[in-house]
C-alpha cells in the first residue's frame, strides 16, 4: 500500500526559544513499488521527512499513513512493526555497527523482531547474499576488521534482513568511491524489481537518483518545491538553481547548449540519449570535419 | 618542498600495508590530486605529510625537515595544513573569528598580528563579512572555509585536504574547489587534494592514482583521466563530460578528447556555429 502524508507539519522542540520549524504543510503520496528520490539542499528537511515515514519523529500537525494506519496512534509492538515494514538506513550506517560478529550484526534487528533462530539465519543468509557478502567469508569477521565499503554492506545487509516493504535511505552514496555507488544503486533497483520493496532515497546528487528514480520530490525550506518524474523536474532550470541544486553535468551541459540550438531536449537521462540529441542539433556544423566549419 | 621518499606505513603489523613504498614531490606552488577508490590509502598519506603518522620505513622531509624528527614537529605542522572531510570535527570555538584565531592564539602572536592574520584569512576564503557568525550557523560549505580559514592564518606552505567536499552539497563543493584554486594560483599556496571524485581531480596540475596502498598511474589530467579502461579496474571512472566526447567522436565529432567541463564543451560546440 501507498504511504500518504496529507498536511504534515514539523517542529524541532516546540514552544522553546530554539522551536525550529522543519516541515511545513506536506502532502505527497509515495506509490507502492516505486523508486522515488528526495532531494533538497542541506537543511531543507529531507531527513525529518525520512524518519517521520517510519515513525520515529512524529508529525506535529497532519498525519502520515503507512499501510493504512496513521502513525502517530501507534504505540508499542504496532510501533515496533512498523518499523520492520519500513526500513530506515541513515547516513554513514557503518559508524552504527556494534556487535563484535558480522552474523550477530545483521541478525539484530531479525532476532529483535522474536523470530525464531531458524528464520533469522535464513533472514541473514538472504541479505549477505544480496549484498554480495560470502556467508563463510564474512560472518564469523569481527565487524570492526572490516574495510569501511565492506561495513556498510554489513550495515544495509542488517537493515534488509528485516525483510521491510519500504526502505528508506539517507545519502547512501555519500563516500563511496564509483564502483561502490554503482554496487549500491544496482542493488536498489533489483531489491524494487524483483522484491517490488519500494525504495526512498535522500541524496543531493542528483545524478545518482537520475540513474534509478522514476519520480523526485524536491525540498526547499521545509516545503515542497517540486514534484514530478525525473525527467520533469529536470526541466525546471531555474526553480532547482534558485533552490541551490545543481544538475547533472549532462543536464547542465544540454540546457547551456539549449541557449543556443533550441531544439535540444535538456531533460534526457543517460549519456547515449544526451549525445543523441547533441547529434542531432550540431550534426550539421560537423560534416566534413572541423576544416569546412 | 615535500619529498615522499619510498614510504611505507602499516596500522598493524598482522595486516598489510596501508601504503607500500610510495614515492612522489610536491613543488611549492604545486596542485596535485590524489585519486582513489575507498580503502586505497589516500587518508593514511594525508596524515603521513604533516606528521601526524610517521611512516614504518623510508622517509617524508617537508622543507627539508624530517617528520620523524619530534623536535620538527610543530615547524612541519605549521608550514602543512590539514584539512578533514567533517568541518566539524576540526572547529574549537563558537564564533567563526575565535575559530580562525585559535592557531595563532597558541602560537602566542601579539594581539594586533593575530587580528591581521585572522581577518586576511577570512578576507582570503570570502568569510570576512561572516566573521561574527556562530559556527552553528554556517552551511556545511561556509563551515569548510572556515576550517580552511584556520589553516591559512597559520601561514601554510602547503594545504593537505583529505575529501573536503564528501559532506557538501553542490553549492559548497563549488565554493571550496574555486578557494583552493584562488589560494593556489593567487598565493601560491601548495595544494594537496584527496578525493575520489574525478570531477574535482579535474582541476589539478598532476594526478597521483592510488590503489591499495601503491601508486598505480600518474601524470597530468590529460595523460591519467583518458585512460578510461585502467581507471575502471581500479574502481573509478573518467569524467562524464569526458565519456560523452568519446561518445560523440564515436558519432563523428572531432572534439579534443581532453574536454573535462562542461563548459569547455559548450563552447567547443557552440564556437562551430
Amino acid at each position: 500500500m501507498p504511504i500518504y502524508l496529507k498536511n504534515v507539519c514539523f517542529t524541532y522542540q516546540p514552544d522553546s526559544p530554539f522551536q525550529n520549524q522543519a516541515l511545513n504543510g506536506i502532502s505527497c503520496t509515495i506509490h507502492d513499488g516505486e523508486i522515488i528520490g528526495v532531494t533538497g539542499p542541506t537543511g531543507a528537511g529531507k531527513s525529518t521527512f525520512l524518519q517521520l515515514l517510519n515513525g520515529i519523529l512524529k508529525p506535529t500537525a497532519g498525519e502520515v499513513e503507512v499501510d493504512g494506519v496513521v502513525t502517530s496512534q501507534l504505540k508499542g509492538r504496532a510501533l515496533v512493526n512498523l518499523r520492520q515494514k519500513v526500513g530506515l538506513v541513515f547516513q554513514f550506517p557503518e559508524d552504527q555497527l556494534f556487535e563484535v560478529r558480522v552474523f550477530d550484526d545483521i541478525a539484530f534487528g531479525p532476532r529483535n523482531l522474536g523470530w525464531s533462530e531458524d528464520k533469522v539465519k535464513r533472514a541473514v543468509q538472504w541479505a549477505m547474499d544480496m549484498l554480495g557478502l560470502d556467508k563463510d567469508e564474512f560472518q564469523d569477521r569481527s565487524t570492526q576488521e572490516l574495510s569501511s565499503g565492506q561495513k556498510r554492506r554489513v550495515a544495509l545487509a542488517g537493515s534488509l534482513a528485516m525483510r521491510p516493504n519500504y526502505l528508506l535511505l539517507d545519502e547512501p552514496t555519500a563516500g563511496l568511491d564509483a564502483y561502490g555507488r554503482q554496487l549500491l544503486l544496482a542493488l536498489l533497483r533489483k531489491l524494487n524489481r524483483e522484491y517490488r520493496t519500494t525504495v526512498v532515497i535522500v541524496s543531493h546528487r542528483l545524478e545518482d537518483l537520475a540513474a534509478v528514480c522514476q519520480r523526485l520530490l524536491v525540498f526547499q525550506a521545509g516545503q515542497l518545491a517540486l514534484q514530478g518524474t525525473v525527467s520533469g523536474v529536470f526541466g525546471h532550470q531555474e526553480a532547482l538553481q534558485e533552490v541551490g541544486l545543481q544538475l547533472p553535468p549532462l543536464n547542465e551541459l544540454l540546457w547551456k547548449l539549449k541557449a543556443y540550438r533550441p531544439e535540444i531536449d535538456p531533460t534526457v537521462l543517460t549519456l547515449e540519449e544526451a549525445a543523441g540529441e547533441i547529434e542531432r542539433a550540431f550534426e550539421v556544423y560537423f560534416q566534413g570535419g572541423p576544416e569546412d566549419v | 618542498m615535500i619529498r615522499v621518499n619510498q614510504a611505507t606505513f602499516r596500522y598493524k603489523d598482522s595486516l598489510p600495508a596501508a601504503l607500500n613504498r610510495i614515492s612522489f614531490t610536491v613543488d611549492p606552488g604545486d596542485f596535485i590530486a590524489v585519486l582513489g577508490p575507498n580503502g586505497s590509502g589516500k587518508s593514511t598519506l594525508a596524515r603521513l605529510l604533516n606528521g601526524i603518522l610517521i611512516p614504518d620505513e623510508g622517509t617524508i622531509t617537508v622543507l627539508g625537515m624530517d617528520t620523524r624528527d619530534v623536535s620538527l614537529r610543530p615547524d612541519i605542522r605549521r608550514a602543512v595544513g590539514l584539512v578533514f572531510s567533517n568541518p566539524e570535527n576540526q572547529m574549537v570555538a563558537s564564533t567563526v573569528e575565535e575559530d580562525v584565531a585559535f592557531g595563532p592564539e597558541n602560537q602566542g602572536l601579539p594581539r594586533e598580528k593575530i587580528r591581521q592574520r585572522v581577518d586576511a584569512a577570512l578576507a582570503r576564503v570570502g568569510m570576512l563579512e561572516l566573521s561574527h557568525r556562530p559556527l552553528h550557523l554556517l552551511s556545511g560549505g561556509q563551515k569548510q572555509k572556515t576550517a580552511i580559514a584556520g589553516i591559512l592564518a597559520m601561514k601554510p606552505h602547503y594545504i593537505v585536504l583529505d575529501e573536503p567536499t564528501s559532506m557538501l552539497d553542490a553549492q559548497g563543493r563549488k565554493d571550496v574547489i574555486q578557494t583552493l584554486l584562488e589560494l593556489n594560483r593567487r598565493e601560491n599556496i601548495g595544494i594537496v587534494l584527496i578525493t575520489h571524485l574525478v570531477e574535482e581531480a579535474v582541476w589539478a596540475r598532476r594526478i597521483l592514482v592510488l590503489s591499495q596502498g601503491t601508486v598505480k598511474m600518474e601524470g597530468s589530467p590529460e595523460e591519467v583521466l583518458l585512460k578510461t579502461i585502467e581507471l575502471n579496474k581500479l574502481g573509478l571512472e573518467s569524467p562524464l563530460i569526458t565519456r560523452l566526447v568519446a561518445e560523440l567522436n564515436r558519432r563523428g565529432f572531432t572534439i579534443p578528447p581532453a574536454t573535462f567541463q562542461v563548459d569547455d564543451l559548450v563552447r567547443i560546440l557552440c564556437r562551430s556555429i
